[in-house]
């Protein structure tokens, strides 16, 4: 049965084109054009996955309010923040609403679609058994492809997608330099320099919130980034 | 010309204030002065009115009213001493202006009428270029005297001598004065030969002489001459004029402290003269007031009060007899010839069957300025005087506080634009309710606006891109989608071009937002203490290999340099530095990055050979949206690389500059940042 997507997104032709590539994909799409005619239908079944634009018509920030109100109703539900506000700030309110993703709009189709079909098996990972070998363990970390999940000495690291694979693309290969634009191929993603110091900064306070001596990600200045194995 | 000093020069014309007091106090003088000579010539006026009844006091001798043609008064003084008969004057005790003048041709006599206990005394100055003695067959230089016997008989008397010394007149018959006869041993002359003339002083026993006298002198050394109270060609003595004690004692009743009282008849002649200008009572007045009263003194001045002219012993002033002439009374204030004091004087004529017979002349002495003497007039003085300070002190005070405010505004204004352009600090004094008050506002809102155009024009950038992004989006999702498509391959070229072109479209939007996301990061940056000059070794190797088609060479101090600093934000500031240098350089060229220290601050520069920089860019170039460049590229340029730089280096409290290196060398951009004080 094919998934179903749900789009809410008040630019008719965004919502439209996008639906078309969805559709094209094989998914049920469907969009919506302001936060409560989504709420409407999502009172009577909820989609598989959902994808928002955070400002919707009059309001600025409809989005972030219909996220908070689904994530109520379905912990497990993938969201997905689709907007042309890219400050720091509307990335760190998106995901702290507890949104799988947080994209910008200059992103390309087939890279939503990436996105969206690893989501997609992330939640079906999630109702599968463990495989041992589908496991990432360096040290004390421990990434699940399957399920994109990270833990730190067994305690999960509460990741976005695009964070996990920022981590795992790190994480790797202990001691290689990566720089910004493999980061950026690995997590699949078009992100400006900042915005990757902006995801490394974010990775690094998770890790740290659970283990406050953390220090594997290190900074090499005019190159990028690498993993320290203890 | 400051407005302090202009402030000042208006609160000069506060000065006005003690002009107007000094008129006001200056009329109310002479108000004083006129009330003060009407209650004396009052007075006089009533002395004068007691006397035109008593004209025996006057004119004792009714001769005395009737003056002879050609004859002159001999006024007589009452002598104190008894004389020597020495030809000289002085031990007469008189006033040196005592003596009478007579002025004929190039001689001159100086006379004096003296009565004393028993002898009367006449003595003659006579000022003679060539005094001739008699000889035994010449006649010399002589005196006539002719006077009235005490049975009011004339009798002539001729003075000659041979030699100087003692000389006795020879009586001569009255038709032939000049004839000279019998010695007259009674009447006794001294001739003193001086450097000028000679001197002849004539002792007269009292009982000789009558109501009348008069001399004549005869010289012989040069025309032949006369000159003499009398008429030489009808030799007749006026009447004597004598002072007299009973009409002093009539004057008595009149008299109060401080008055002198005087009594003058038609040729002004003093008649009788009861009491003195007494010194006023002296006030009793503290120091401060003394110093204040010389103050006064000093910008009052004494007005119009004239110094009042000499007048000889035994006359009163001119101003008497014209009164008495005219049978009009006056009044004068006049300045004593000495010191401060002034004298009041009137003058009423002495009027007897309507005609004016002599006059009354009453003085009183009194201060200077009589202002001063009121109490009343002295407070007010005072009291002007206290609010002239103030108000002057008022006046630059606040000339000082104002002219303070608008240069503390003038120096908020100058500060508050940075010399390329941003707006830095804020206009104090907004809350002012004045007019400086209103400038600061307007000069705050002018700011304020200005501010936020600055603002505006810094985040055009970010904005713009940020509303570019959804249509931006629609477009590229379309394109997408159409590449599924079913196209022809014509079509398929132009998609991809059309998907290029706003694949470009977007990296722009990425840049133009970048500088507002480092701001965004600034906000929230971790500082941290950093070694530059390790730091900066790492990082020149990493552009080594970032930048393989330049040379990287790196120069750093060995010593540490540490400063307060975000590590990821310099390195931005690197990035920037570095990317715009390898633009500008040609591939296979340098590129320098230099670490030096100062004493307080550090400095990295970037330096590279590439072509140097604009006139017309100095002071922008870190401005957003400044770019130099000419050739057109594949990687977008909208000048904000530089900005984050500025904006970076300001968040460390450090000054980014560019400059052109000497001889065409280059283009170096030097970033000065504060070092971090060493931890105690």
């Amino acid at each position: 049965m094919a998934k179903h997507i749900a789009i809410v997104e008040d630019e008719t032709a965004i919502r439209e084109n996008y639906s078309a590539a969805f559709a094209r994909q094989g998914y049920k799409v469907t969009g919506y054009s302001d936060r409560k005619q989504s709420l409407d239908a999502f009172a009577v079944r909820l989609p598989d996955l959902v994808i928002i634009d955070v400002s919707l018509g009059d309001e600025a920030e409809g989005g972030f309010d219909l996220c908070r109100e689904l994530r109520t109703r379905s912990p497990e539900l993938p969201i997905i923040f689709l907007t042309a506000l890219d400050s720091e700030l509307d990335v760190i309110s998106g995901l702290r609403l507890g949104a799988d993703d947080y994209l910008t709009k200059d992103i390309s189709i087939s890279q939503i679609l990436a996105r969206v079909s690893a989501l997609f098996r992330r939640v079906e990972a999630l109702s599968q058994p463990v495989k041992q070998e589908q496991k990432l363990v360096k040290g004390r970390l421990e990434l699940d492809i399957d399920r994109l999940s990270a833990h730190w000495d067994g305690k999960k690291v509460p990741l976005s997608l695009t964070e996990f694979w920022l981590v795992h693309a790190l994480a790797r290969f202990p001691g290689h330099v990566k720089n910004r634009q493999q980061l950026m191929d690995a997590a699949n993603t078009v992100l400006d320099d900042h915005t990757i110091t902006t995801h490394i900064k974010r990775i690094r306070h998770k890790f740290c919130d659970l283990a406050p001596d953390f220090n594997a990600i290190e900074t090499v200045y005019g190159m990028g980034y690498r993993w320290l194995e203890e | 010309m400051s407005l302090r000093l202009q402030l000042l020069l208006v609160s000069l014309l506060t000065l006005v204030l003690p002009w107007a007091g000094c008129q006001y106090v200056r009329e109310m003088e002479d108000a004083l002065r006129r009330s003060h000579t009407g209650a004396l010539l009052g007075n006089a006026q009533a002395v004068a009115r007691q006397l035109a009844n008593r004209q025996d006091l006057i004119y004792p001798d009714p001769r005395l009213a009737e003056p002879i043609t050609g004859a002159v008064s001999v006024y007589q003084f009452s002598l104190h001493t008894s004389p020597t008969l020495d030809g000289f004057v002085e031990d007469w005790v008189l006033d040196p202006d005592g003596l009478s003048r007579l002025y004929g041709g190039i001689r001159a006599v100086h006379y004096a009428l003296g009565m004393g206990q028993r002898f009367a005394w006449l003595f003659l100055q006579v000022t003679d270029s060539q005094v001739v003695y008699a000889t035994s067959d010449s006649e010399g230089d002589s005196v006539l005297l002719i006077m009235e016997d005490s049975n009011q008989e004339l009798q002539a008397y001729r003075f000659s001598t041979l030699a100087p010394g003692q000389v006795f007149p020879q009586r001569s018959p009255l038709h032939r004065p000049w004839q000279g006869g019998d010695r007259e041993t009674r009447i006794q002359g001294e001739w003193q030969p001086t450097g000028d003339g000679f001197n002849l002083e004539i002792r007269i026993p009292r009982e000789m002489l009558g109501a009348r006298l008069g001399f004549l002198l005869k010289d012989q050394g040069a025309d032949g001459a006369s000159i003499g109270t009398m008429d030489p060609t009808r030799p007749e003595p006026a009447m004597i004029v004598r002072p007299s004690a009973e009409l002093a004692a009539a004057l008595a009743p009149y008299h109060r402290p401080g008055l002198l009282l005087r009594v003058g008849d038609r040729q002004g002649w003093e008649l009788a003269r009861y009491g003195e200008i007494g010194t006023p009572p002296q006030r009793d007045i503290a120091d401060a007031s003394a110093w204040l009263d010389r103050l006064y003194q000093v910008i009052l001045g004494t007005g119009d009060l004239q110094r009042a002219a000499t007048v000889r012993a035994g006359r009163l002033p001119p101003e008497a007899s014209k009164s008495a002439l005219s049978g009009q009374a006056a009044g004068t204030w006049n300045l004593l010839p000495e010191g401060d004091r002034a004298v009041a004087t009137v003058f009423a004529p002495i009027e007897i069957a309507g005609q004016a017979m002599g006059s009354v002349v009453v003085e009183q002495g009194s201060e200077a300025i009589l202002t001063l003497t009121n109490n009343a007039l002295r407070r007010l003085m005072n009291l002007t005087l206290i609010a002239v300070c103030v108000a002057a002190l008022g006046l630059l005070g606040l000339a000082s506080l104002l002219a303070f405010r608008i240069r503390r505004l003038k120096n908020a204004a100058e500060s508050a634009v940075s010399a390329d352009g941003r707006i830095l600090g804020g206009i104090p004094g907004t809350d002012a309710g004045d007019e400086i008050g209103d400038l600061s506002r307007s000069f705050a809102a002018m700011l304020e606006r200005l501010r936020g155009y600055h603002q505006y024009m810094e985040t055009l950038a970010s904005k713009l891109s940020h509303e570019l992004r959804t249509p931006l989006a629609v477009v590229h999702s379309s394109l997408e989608n159409l590449e599924h498509e079913e196209l022809s391959d014509e079509s398929r070229e132009y998609t991809r071009r059309a998907l290029d072109g706003s694949n470009r479209l977007k990296r722009i939007l990425n840049a133009m937002s970048e500088a507002s996301r480092v701001e965004a990061s600034i906000k929230g940056a971790a500082i941290e203490s950093l070694d530059l000059s390790a730091w900066i070794k790492d990082i020149g190797e990493a552009y080594q290999s970032a930048y393989p088609h330049h040379e990287i060479r790196v120069a750093a101090v060995n010593r540490p340099c540490v400063v307060q600093a975000s590590p990821d934000l310099l390195a931005q500031l690197m990035d920037k530095l570095v990317d715009n240098a390898a633009d500008f350089a040609a591939d296979g060229s340098w590129i320098r990055i230099a670490l030096s220290r100062a004493e307080k601050s550090c400095c990295i520069t970037v330096s590279n050979p590439g072509p140097p920089l604009p006139e017309e860019l100095q002071g922008q170039l870190f401005d957003s949206m400044v770019s130099r460049r000419e050739k057109k590229g594949a990687k977008p340029h909208l000048g904000l690389g530089l900005y984050i730089v500025r904006l970076i280096t300001q968040f460390h409290g450090g000054e980014a500059n560019a400059e052109n290196l000497p001889r065409d060398g280059g283009v170096i951009f030097s970033i000065t940042l504060p070092l971090a004080k060493p931890l105690d």
